[in-house]
C-alpha cells in the first residue's frame, strides 16, 4: 500500500479521546488508594499501639520513604503514558532512589532485632492490600500510549506494593527490622520485578 | 482532512530519521509502523509540549522494534552491516587493482578489511582472532573502506 493511501486510510479511522493530564489522573487514583485502605483497615483492624509509627525515628524514617515511593513511582509510571516522557532521566532517579534508601535504612537497622519470624500473614495483607491500586493503576497507565513498558510495569507493582507496605505497618504487631527487611521489603522488591514482566504482557505496543 | 495533513506533516518530519537510520528495505514498513504508532498514540499528545520530542519518541521506538525484528528473523547481524556497505567496494576484490590498495592502508586496517571482505570472516570472528570487540571492527572496517574508496576516487577506478 502506498503511504498516501495509507495515511488516508488512518485518518478515517476513529481516535481516542484525549487523556486527562498526569496530574489529574494520579489524584483520582490516590483518591481511590485512600478508599481501599479504608476498606482495608475496617476488614483488618488497626492495631492497638499505631502510635509508634510515627515517633520511633526509624519507623518514622521508612513511613515518609513508603510515601515517597508510592508518589514518585505512580506519578512516573503515568507521566510515562506520553511517548517523550521516557526521555527525562530523572524519572528514574526519583523513583530508584527512596526504593535504595528504605532497603538501606532496613538493612542498616537489621541488628538491632535480627529474628524475622513468621510473615506469611504481612505477604497476604500486602496483597490485599495492593491489588485493587495495582489493577487500578494498570487501566489507567493502559489508556495511554507507553514506551517503557517493562519500566512502566515495574513503577505500578511498586508503587502499589509499598502502598500496601505503608498500610500494613498499622496492623502488623512486628516491628523489627529483620522482620520489615524480609516480610516486608522483599515482597514488594520482588512483586516489583514481576511488574516489569507483567507490564510487558499487559501494556499494549503503540 | 486536517488530520490528514498533519499525518502528511509529520511524515514529511520523519522520513530523513528513518533513512538515516534503517536500510532502504526496512525504511516502509518501519514509516507506515511509525504513522500508525503516531494515530494511535494520538490521544496522549500535549500540545502544550513539544511535539518533536513527541514524534522521535515513538520513530526511534519503530525504528529499534524494526531492527530488532530484522536481527531476529535474519538471526545474522553481519547480514546488515555487510548490505549496508557501498555496492562499489564490495565488487572491487574482483579488480586487481585492490592488492595494491590495501598496501596503502595501515597494517591493521589491512588485517582486518581482508578478513572481513576477502577472506569471508563473519565479524563476530575476527573480534575473536583479533580480540577487539565487533563494534571496534565495524569501525575499523568502514574506516578502512571509505579510506579504499578516496584511494580508488584518486586512482580513477570509480
Amino acid at each position: 500500500m502506498k503511504n498516501e493511501e495509507f495515511i488516508q486510510k488512518l485518518s478515517q479511522e476513529p481516535r481516542k479521546n484525549k487523556i486527562e493530564s498526569s496530574r489529574k489522573r494520579f489524584f483520582k487514583w490516590f483518591l481511590s488508594l485512600i478508599f481501599c485502605f479504608l476498606a482495608g483497615f475496617s476488614f483488618l483492624g488497626i492495631r492497638e499501639e499505631w502510635r509508634i509509627v510515627f515517633k520511633d525515628p526509624q519507623l518514622l524514617m521508612q513511613n515518609i520513604l513508603l510515601i515517597l515511593i508510592v508518589i514518585s513511582a505512580s506519578f512516573s509510571a503515568l507521566v510515562l503514558s506520553s511517548p517523550g516522557s521516557e526521555r527525562k532521566k530523572s524519572l528514574k532517579f526519583f523513583v530508584l532512589t527512596p526504593v535504595f534508601l528504605w532497603g538501606v535504612l532496613l538493612l542498616f537497622s537489621f541488628h538491632q532485632s535480627p529474628i524475622a519470624g513468621n510473615g506469611y500473614g504481612c505477604l497476604q495483607d500486602i496483597l490485599l492490600f495492593s491489588t485493587i491500586p495495582a489493577i487500578l493503576l494498570f487501566l489507567v497507565v493502559k489508556k495511554g500510549a507507553t514506551i517503557l513498558r517493562s519500566f512502566s510495569g515495574f513503577l505500578i507493582l511498586i508503587a502499589s506494593t509499598s502502598a500496601g507496605a505503608w498500610a500494613l505497618q498499622f496492623t502488623c504487631h512486628n516491628d523489627g527490622f529483620a522482620h520489615l527487611l524480609v516480610w516486608h521489603f522483599i515482597p514488594v522488591a520482588t512483586l516489583g520485578a514481576l511488574g516489569s514482566f507483567l507490564g510487558k504482557k499487559i501494556l499494549r505496543k503503540i | 482532512m486536517a488530520y490528514q495533513l498533519f499525518l502528511k506533516g509529520i511524515q514529511e518530519k520523519i522520513i530523513p530519521l528513518i533513512r538515516k537510520n534503517l536500510k532502504a528495505s526496512l525504511q516502509d514498513d518501519c514509516l507506515q509502523e511509525s504513522l500508525m504508532g503516531v494515530h494511535r498514540s494520538f490521544h496522549t499528545l500535549n500540545t502544550k509540549k513539544n511535539i518533536k520530542s513527541w514524534v522521535n519518541s515513538i520513530v526511534y521506538y519503530k525504528i529499534k522494534d524494526q531492527l530488532r525484528s530484522f536481527y531476529k528473523n535474519n538471526n545474522n547481524r553481519d547480514a546488515f552491516f555487510e548490505d549496508s556497505l557501498p555496492s562499489e567496494i564490495n565488487n572491487l576484490h574482483d579488480n586487481n587493482a585492490l592488492e595494491g590498495f590495501l598496501k596503502k592502508l595501515n597494517k591493521k586496517e589491512e588485517k582486518i578489511l581482508r578478513m572481513c571482505k576477502i577472506e569471508g570472516y563473519k565479524i563476530s570472528e575476527v573480534a575473536k582472532k583479533t580480540q577487539l570487540s565487533e563494534s571496534n571492527i565495524k569501525l575499523i572496517c568502514f574506516r578502512a573502506i571509505k579510506k579504499l574508496q578516496a584511494i580508488a576516487l584518486q586512482e580513477d577506478f570509480l
